[in-house]
């Protein structure tokens, strides 16, 4: 690895949209989808924390789609710019696997019991270790510290489908993190809890920040992250403001997510 | 598998899962093989003692399989009443207005296929008697390619959520006030079909989004994987694995030269 500081993330001119699978009969009508996202550009430095805000629609989730890969692999579309995850292009060049992203980026979805897999909560958590091949006392050293990292102990052999909302949130944050990835995206993660589970992952943003993770958070719920290196505005599949949270004026974000 | 388990920490539930996912599929092969009534009945009667020697509670028992046992009952009545009804070659026990009800040969037929159904519903009970992620193991060690296994299992995980589910849409449908025993048979129908819509749409998404989420995840990245955790055969579990396919042979010639 060279001296240089890698670079987590760059956009360079992302536009991406939607295919419309239309099937009107024996004709393939191929009707013009507007873009999720026209011309992002985005660099991402080590270790930062960053919020992006926008109106429901605005194109956050397929933002951390494209950067986790996601898109194009696994959901198709049209896609023109350049993804780089640590100075290597990923939306471009298919010998790059989602697999090998896993790794490197760790992608929350909003939806917990969209992703929670397993019928207990350490399965749950080695579910990532076990499809890379990790030896077993290894998978159980790390599955065992996730669980206290995480206030999960008493619940290790619990099924999922009993837990809490943020105690699933947790599960799936603890499921992420078991990829070692360096790189953390979170979609929604505080706006279906209460002021509890907010406090709570506030705290473990905290500690990933402090770990030296590079952390980016989609929410409506901004003001939770105050302490963030950066909040970004996007609107319409743009980026429409980007700068420290005291530089941003809360009129202006009232006035884009409320209108 | 749920919250009210009948057993909780019986015999059954600490067995290896292999010597029940034995008991299960040598007890459906035996009673399928052969129509001999007394032998079916007797590996329902292996079955019936491997539940109470495990510590499975009647009552608890009734209360699981209540719904089963009255649909094997009604089956049962059905055959019995119709089969071979306005055949020349059989006598009717019961005359009714002119029809004949009733024969031998159905009497005999229903018992059949109800206590066929009774063995895989005694069996099924047997296997509910351990956790998913057991048999995921098992399956995964009895040399089952893993993507295999998982699809049976994730299948197993998703229908208490499903029935969750529509039971939340149900009570949404009752609150905007339908209430569903005023309603005739047609209403009925379209009413339950209100009921399964959204959960289909909703389950397909589910089921999209949980699949990336398990590639993002490394899911099938590998031609093999590791497990964190290992099953271990006792002596009494390979015992029992080996037990309960000898008994069902030894019964079947007990019962052909008897
Ligand atoms: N799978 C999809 N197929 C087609 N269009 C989609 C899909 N997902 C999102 N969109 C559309 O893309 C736009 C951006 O959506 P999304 O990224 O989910 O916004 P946000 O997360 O900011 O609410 C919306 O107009 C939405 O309707
Ligand atoms: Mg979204």
């Amino acid at each position: 690895m060279s001296t240089e500081k890698r670079i987590p993330i760059e956009v360079r001119n992302l536009t991406f949209a939607y295919e419309r699978d239309e099937k009107s009969g024996t004709e393939t009508t191929t009707t013009a989808v507007p873009p999720a996202l026209s011309g992002i550009d985005l660099t991402i430095e080590s270790g930062t924390v960053v919020v992006l805000i926008g109106p429901s629609g605005s194109g956050k989730t397929t933002l951390c789609k494209c950067l986790t890969g996601i898109i194009p692999k696994l959901i198709k579309g049209n896609l023109d710019g350049e993804v780089l995850i640590f100075g290597r292009e990923i939306a471009q060049d298919s010998s790059v696997e989602i697999s090998m992203l896993s790794t490197q980026i760790g992608f929350v979805m909003q939806e917990p019991d969209h992703q929670i897999v397993m019928t207990t909560v350490e399965d749950d958590i080695a579910f990532g270790p076990e499809n890379s091949m990790m030896p077993s006392p290894e998978i159980r050293a790390l599955v065992d510290h996730l669980i206290a990292d995480m206030g999960l102990e008493a619940k290790a052999e619990t099924n999922p489908n009993n837990l809490s909302g943020g105690e699933k949130q947790r599960l799936t944050v603890a499921g992420v993190l078991a990829m070692e990835p360096e790189i953390m995206v979170f979609d929604e993660p505080v706006s279906s809890l209460d002021a509890v589970g907010k406090a709570h992952f506030v705290e473990i943003v905290k500690e990933l920040k402090a770990a030296g993770k590079t952390i980016i958070i989609v929410e409506h719920d901004y003001e939770v992250f105050d302490f963030a290196d950066r909040w970004i505005l996007i609107k319409d599949g743009r980026v429409a403001a980007d700068a420290i949270p005291s530089a941003i004026p809360k009129t202006l974000l009232e006035r884009e997510l409320w209108r | 598998m749920n919250e009210n388990r009948a057993i909780k920490k019986g015999r059954l539930r600490i067995l290896d899962p292999r010597p029940k996912l034995m008991l299960m599929a040598s007890a459906s092969t035996a009673c399928m093989l052969t129509s001999n009534l007394w032998y079916i009945a007797s590996i329902l009667v292996v079955l019936v003692v491997t539940l109470l020697i495990g510590g499975m509670n009647l009552s608890l028992l009734w209360n699981r399989a209540k719904a089963i046992f009255m649909l094997i009952i009604m089956l049962f009545v059905i055959q019995t009443l119709f089969f071979g009804m306005g055949r020349a070659d059989a006598a009717p026990l019961l005359h009714i207005g002119g029809f004949g009800f009733v024969y031998t040969g159905g009497i005999l037929l229903a018992a059949m296929l109800s206590l066929r159904l009774l063995v895989i519903v005694f069996a099924g009970l047997i296997l509910l008697e351990g956790e998913i992620r057991d048999y995921l193991l098992a399956l995964v060690q009895m040399k089952i390619p893993y993507t295999f296994a998982f699809m049976v299992v994730i299948g197993l995980h998703f229908l208490p959520i499903l029935r969750e589910e529509a039971t939340n849409v149900y009570c949404c449908m009752q609150l905007r006030g339908k209430d569903f025993k005023k309603l005739k048979l047609t209403g009925k129908i379209r009413a339950y079909i209100g009921i399964c819509l959204p959960i289909l749409v909703s389950a397909l998404r589910r089921a999209d989004e949980m699949s990336i989420a398990m590639e993002t995840r490394g899911f099938r990245s590998q031609p093999r994987r590791t497990y964190m955790r290992q099953l271990k055969m006792r002596g009494a579990d390979i015992a029992l694995t080996i037990l309960f396919p000898a008994i069902f042979v030894g019964l079947y010639f007990l019962v052909k030269f008897l």
